[in-house]
């Protein structure tokens, strides 16, 4: 990050960036920040080891008025710098609900943790422990990631996604 | 070095930078420390001696200390029932989900324990699995109640 005079969304960001849970989930390889380039960050989010599948996935933010406004994440190529395809995306009931395609273009996670998502109409008071809101930061929406990318039924099914 | 200090009733730790040379009970003063009264580790039953240095108690860079009151945690977990057990205040709460969805616990197959989370009652989000049990009493208590809830899926 340069030493320019930065907006508020982007200073909230470099706080948050250099908060302990930030720093612990890095630290526990929970994820990684691979760069900013204001308003996008790309960061690599783990997932569970299985066999002949990728050992994280990259959501391309776009942070425009965080955190009063919610981080939106893209499943990025880093390879081809473009949106990932269906074909690369984790598989699993709910995470491959979460990743989907079929609503907006995939350019958003279908989660009422990203922008995009919770404007659909009630999700705020729907699901209130996952929605946005001005008190969170980045690190809550990415510990929901890591978890969907994570769990049990995930692991199964994605190994067996990518080997079949 | 820095060290990530997790503190009785605050969920969210700290990383706080201190000097190995300096002693443990600096650790109970520094930042917000909440009146705790006693310092410990994860590889550690018992409280660390508070007049040895951070070197010496074998605390290394961006290790996990806990600092509080409680040397152990009495947790009750709520689904279908109650279950309590008893927690090393450094404890994760992945920890404790794994007793709590075994076979101590509430015994839920793969495909259930996949499909849950806890969350203390009333919060506005569920527990991270990295957050210490320890940081979740509340002044003059070493109990701590908790739900295990069902995750959603999303549908407009």
């Amino acid at each position: 990050m340069t030493n320019a005079v930065i907006g508020p969304d982007q200073r909230a960001l470099c706080d948050h960036l250099r908060s302990a849970r930030f720093q612990a989930g890095v630290d526990a390889g929970r994820w990684r920040l691979i760069s900013i380039t204001w308003p996008h960050a790309l960061i690599a989010i783990s997932a569970a080891p299985r066999e002949g599948a990728p050992e994280e996935f990259v959501l391309r933010f776009e942070l425009s008025g965080y955190p009063a406004s919610a981080p939106t994440g893209c499943p990025w190529d880093l390879d081809q710098d473009a949106i990932l395809l269906a074909g690369q995306r984790p598989k699993g009931s709910r995470v491959a609900h979460i990743f989907r395609t079929d609503w907006e273009g995939g350019r958003a996670l279908y989660a009422p943790w990203d922008r995009l998502a919770l404007a659909h109409g009630g999700w705020a008071d729907k699901y209130p422990m996952y929605a946005w809101n001005a008190r969170r930061d980045l690190t809550f929406y990415l510990t929901n990631v890591n978890d969907a990318l994570n769990n049990e039924v995930f692991s199964a099914s994605l190994s067996q996604a990518f080997t079949a | 070095m820095e060290i990530y200090v997790h503190t009785a009733g605050s969920e969210e730790p700290e990383l706080i930078e201190i000097e190995g040379a300096v002693l443990v009970r600096e650790l109970l003063v520094i930042g917000q420390g909440q009146g705790a009264e006693l310092v410990m580790i994860e590889a550690v039953a018992e409280p660390i001696d508070l007049d040895i240095t951070i070197d010496e108690a074998g605390i290394r860079h961006r290790d996990h200390v806990h600092r509080g009151r409680c040397r152990r945690v009495d947790v009750r977990v709520r689904y279908n029932g109650d279950k309590s057990h008893e927690f090393h205040p450094v404890a994760t709460i992945r920890k404790v989900f794994e007793w709590a969805t075994g076979s101590d616990g509430f015994d839920l197959t793969p495909e259930q324990k996949a499909e849950h989370v806890l969350a203390v009652p009333g919060a506005d989000h569920f527990l991270d699995w990295e957050v210490r049990i320890g940081s979740l009493v509340t002044a003059g208590s070493c109990d701590i109640v908790l739900d295990l809830a069902p995750k959603s899926r999303f549908e407009g």
